[in-house]
């Protein structure tokens, strides 16, 4: 007997990694860039847009949360076929959940590829010049798959253990902010129309893309009925890293100098100089911690796609690493596939767009069904948890 | 399953073992007549020479010889001599009373404590080997086990490999008894339990569990028992091979079950509910379950203030940081990124680096491997030596390499701090798992820089996370977080704070106070 067995029978992701896995997956290379959009589309506004955009993040977790929470202690794969079949043909409800799984896993693994595109890009700016992209490409995707396909228990903890990683740079950034920032930057506010204004609370709302792993672990949860606040506090913290982020930019470079910077967030730490400091230059120092925030976001993606093909294909959870290895293949093609920047900031702009709407569309539509079908969970039938 | 499987061919196999010792001795009987019985035993030892066999006669039946047995530098002979021999020599004649000789000798003329009676050969012979005495007496189809262990043996002394400055000085010895004594005397609980297993099939090795019946999580003992049960091994010599034997997973240069010297902390452990094995022969205790805490914590922190005990592990972490990563940094910093370092620091490397002829990556390999190269050697090298030739050998060695323009004067630092750091780690086989990670680290680091460190790091850490030791996970209580078990991690509160247990070892009763 393996005295795990004991702790097996409860579900493996506690409240707190439901936090840490939403805050990690959100929180990714986008913040290397995503202040140059909002700085483009509302100037110095962004700071307020960037606010309500994080609103409108809340407000999409809050209705996948609800939906999820009507299934407490059930994986996707059970429970979305149950409501949308019939009880006595259960094959009808797994191919029409079919559609919804892969909308949702497709903007997995073209967020995942992209993510890894972007990151190769900034590695061969800053510090690779020579290497070719393939080599960067690879060996994070080689490494990625490796730590996704570990059993899901093992993935929460990961993120949990790396979270305060990501508050580093943050505060780095803070400082800099204090240090270099001009107060006059951030002026004049309140400049936009209202379809000016709309446009940039859209565009802050997509640099919050992420949040639709909920559908592949939440169902692992031990404590559903908790998950709102979680969720909501975990967006709320990326509210605050993303405000951050964009009023130090802004207030360091302007709106208008922030509207032609790359990597706005590495100039404004290579602007960071403080007495007393050990290292020159910090942008290599920031690269390799951000290397963690990256790194979280493709391996929770990534292992979100792989329990759900695991899942849904019923295959036996120790092949969870022959299925990463077969992803490999796909996710280079796909991240190789933007010819240059500019087409890969086009991609980026459209998985930016597509995963709100796909998970905002799937949530409503599984919401009104589960309804009008008054549909609930509370099924003794409780999905067993990988064990390691 | 296949765990089920490995399991039900190690019982075969056990059988069969014991199938061999069956076949020598059987399960043949005490014979009435005595010669035969000292035949047989000397023909089961092959007629050893530490074999002694004194024949005697007892007074009160002149017609009856009895043998006494046993082995020569394994028994208390003065014991034997004075409170076996010479009642049974001198004494017989005087009793009066008609009883049976075999109940007279029980009932008056064996002035021992610790006596037996057998039947079985096979359990009179493992008796004799393990150090007891036994005794025939013509006539009789019974034997006697009489206790009489004693062989030289090294005290109680200062243990080698965790001296501290404050704190206990005794160690643990190569003697079981002793050693559960020492843990018996800290702990003066009834709920201690001890229980005693003889493994490997040639050396009949004691080995002792002793946990706290009711502090421990029951499911872990019984999984430790198992484990030590399916063990088939002809010789255990030293804990290392029972270490290696019950350990979750081989793949991993962490050790899963921790080790220690002192007594004192293993009954530290024995009440945060974990479960000692203690092995006859060597004084290492092993420690189950084991979590990462081994890396940065001693026994000496809960002996000092509080805030220097804190203050001390803030630094372990760093020196084990250091001592994995400071050689990696040094080729990133150099090959990658010099941009960092600060430019007055970067003209000074570049003209120390000016003569060296090599890659970084060389220049690391070659110095961190002669610094492994003195280390290992300092620890052959007998007494007073020892550590003179690793001063010596470095400094020297260091010094001639510098001016001779093979490596540079700071990559001698970074030698010198990486293995400094790496002595500063409380638990020897910890602290030499780091020893061997660095090297992968380098190599590395040589060919990704910062970002290639960073990859290594995150697979090193999914490896830490997913590991168990007997079903608790390596890095609790930090990943999975329990936030009331953080107050004795990286920082260590005051006593009056530790009220409760730590929950990671699933304890059955979790207060420390008040217990009933």
């Amino acid at each position: 007997m393996d005295p795990s067995s004991k702790q097996g029978k409860e579900q493996p992701i506690s409240i707190y990694q439901g936090h840490a896995l939403i805050v990690t997956t959100v929180v990714g290379v986008g913040v290397l860039y995503m202040q140059r959009g909002i700085a483009q589309t509302a100037g110095a506004d962004g700071i307020w847009t960037i606010l309500l955009g994080g609103l409108l993040a809340m407000l999409e977790l809050y209705i996948l949360t609800k939906l999820l929470q009507r299934f407490p202690k059930q994986h996707s794969t059970v429970w979305m076929p149950r409501l949308l079949g019939s009880e006595k043909r259960s094959g009808v409800g797994k191919i029409l959940a079919l559609p919804f799984f892969f909308a949702i896993a497709l903007f997995w693994i073209s967020a995942s590829a992209l993510a890894c595109r972007t990151f190769g890009e900034v590695l061969v700016t800053a510090i690779f010049p020579l290497t070719p992209m393939s080599v960067i490409l690879l060996t994070l995707l080689v490494t990625a798959v490796f730590v996704a396909s570990t059993p899901v228990e093992v993935i929460a903890r990961f993120n949990e253990f790396l979270l305060p990683v990501l508050y580093l740079p943050v505060i780095l950034i803070f400082a800099v902010w204090a240090k270099e920032g001009e107060w006059l930057n951030m002026l004049p506010l309140f400049q936009l129309s209202w379809k000016e204004a709309g446009l940039g609370i859209l565009v802050s709302f997509f640099a919050f893309s992420g949040s639709s792993i909920v559908f592949a672990f939440m169902g692992y949860y031990q404590q559903p009925e908790k998950a709102v606040k979680a969720h909501m506090s975990a967006i709320a913290v990326i509210i605050l890293i993303y405000w951050i982020v964009t009023a130090a930019s802004v207030a360091v470079f302007g709106p208008d100098e922030l509207k032609r910077l790359m990597w706005p967030t590495l100039d404004l730490v290579k602007s960071a100089e403080f007495p007393g400091m050990i290292l020159e230059r910090l942008e290599s120092g920031l690269i390799a911690i951000w290397v963690v925030a990256v790194f979280t976001t493709l391996v929770n993606l990534l292992a979100a796609l792989i329990d759900i093909i695991v899942r849904l294909f019923r295959i036996q959870d120790r092949s969870r690493k022959w299925i990463g290895l077969a992803l490999i293949p796909v996710l280079y093609f796909l991240a190789i596939w933007p010819k240059d920047i500019q087409d890969l900031f086009f991609w980026n702009w459209i998985v930016g767009v597509y995963s709100p709407l796909v998970s905002i569309t799937v949530g409503l539509i599984l919401l009104a069904i589960a309804l009008l079908r008054r549909k609930k969970g509370g099924d003794p039938h409780v999905p067993t948890p990988p064990t390691s | 399953m296949r765990r089920r499987r490995e399991r039900t061919k190690e019982k075969k196999l056990q059988e069969r073992s014991q199938k061999q010792l069956q076949d020598k001795v059987g399960d043949r009987k005490v014979s009435a007549d005595l010669e035969e019985n000292i035949r047989f035993i000397s023909q089961v030892l092959g007629d050893g020479a530490d074999l002694i066999t004194r024949k005697f006669t007892i007074q009160y039946a002149p017609d009856r010889q009895a043998a006494l047995l046993y082995l020569d530098g394994m028994s208390n002979v003065p014991l034997l001599d004075n409170f076996v021999l010479r009642p049974m020599m001198l004494q017989g004649e005087q009793v009066k009373n008609k009883t049976e000789l075999w109940d007279l000798i029980f009932e008056s003329l064996l002035h021992t404590g610790e006596t037996k009676k057998q039947t079985e050969m096979r359990s009179m012979v493992e008796s004799l080997l393990s150090g007891d005495a036994i005794l025939f007496v013509d006539g009789c189809t019974e034997g006697a086990v009489i206790g009489a262990k004693g062989w030289q043996q090294r005290g109680v002394t200062d243990p080698k490999s965790e001296s501290v400055i404050r704190g206990s000085r005794e160690g643990f010895t190569e003697n079981l008894r002793v050693n559960t004594a020492l843990i018996r005397r800290r702990l003066k609980d009834p709920d201690l339990r001890m229980k005693n297993y003889k493994i490997g099939v040639r050396t009949n090795t004691n080995v002792s569990v002793m946990y706290i019946e009711g502090v421990v999580d029951d499911a872990v003992v019984k999984e430790v028992e198992d484990r030590l049960k399916s063990i088939e091994l002809d010789g255990i010599l030293e804990s290392g091979y029972i270490e290696e034997m019950i350990e979750d997973t081989h793949w991993t240069p962490f050790p899963g079950i921790q080790n220690t010297e002192r007594p004192d902390a293993a009954v530290a452990n024995l009440l945060e509910g974990k479960i000692c094995i203690l092995v006859d022969g060597t004084p290492n205790v092993l420690i189950a379950p084991a979590v990462f805490s081994q890396f940065y914590a001693s026994p000496e922190d809960y002996y000092e203030r509080y805030l220097i005990a804190t203050f001390l592990r803030g630094l372990r972490l760093v020196a084990f940081l250091t001592a994995l990563l400071l050689p990696a940094l040094y080729i990133a910093f150099i090959s990658f990124h010099p941009e960092m370092i600060p430019s007055k620091l970067a003209i000074a490397m570049a003209a120390g680096r000016a003569s060296v002829p090599f890659p970084s990556i060389v220049e690391a390999l070659v110095m961190e491997i002669s610094v492994e190269i003195l280390r290992e050697a300092s620890v052959r090298l007998p007494g007073p030596i020892g550590p003179t030739i690793g001063i010596v050998g470095a400094l020297v060695i260091g010094e001639a390499a510098v001016s001779a323009g093979l490596v540079s004067p700071l990559m001698v630092i970074v030698v010198g701090m990486t293995t400094i750091s790496s002595y500063a780690n409380p638990s020897y086989n910890a602290a030499i798992s780091v020893r061997l990670l660095r090297f992968p680290f380098m190599i590395v680091a040589a060919a990704f820089g910062l970002y290639g460190i960073m990859m290594s790091l995150m697979i090193l850490l999914v490896h830490l996370i997913q590991l168990r030791s007997f079903g608790v996970p390596y890095m609790s209580p930090l990943a999975p977080l329990r936030i009331s078990d953080v107050k004795d991690t990286l920082i260590r509160v005051p006593w009056p704070w530790m009220k409760k247990r730590p929950v990671t070892f699933r304890p059955g009763d979790d207060r420390r106070e008040g217990e009933t």
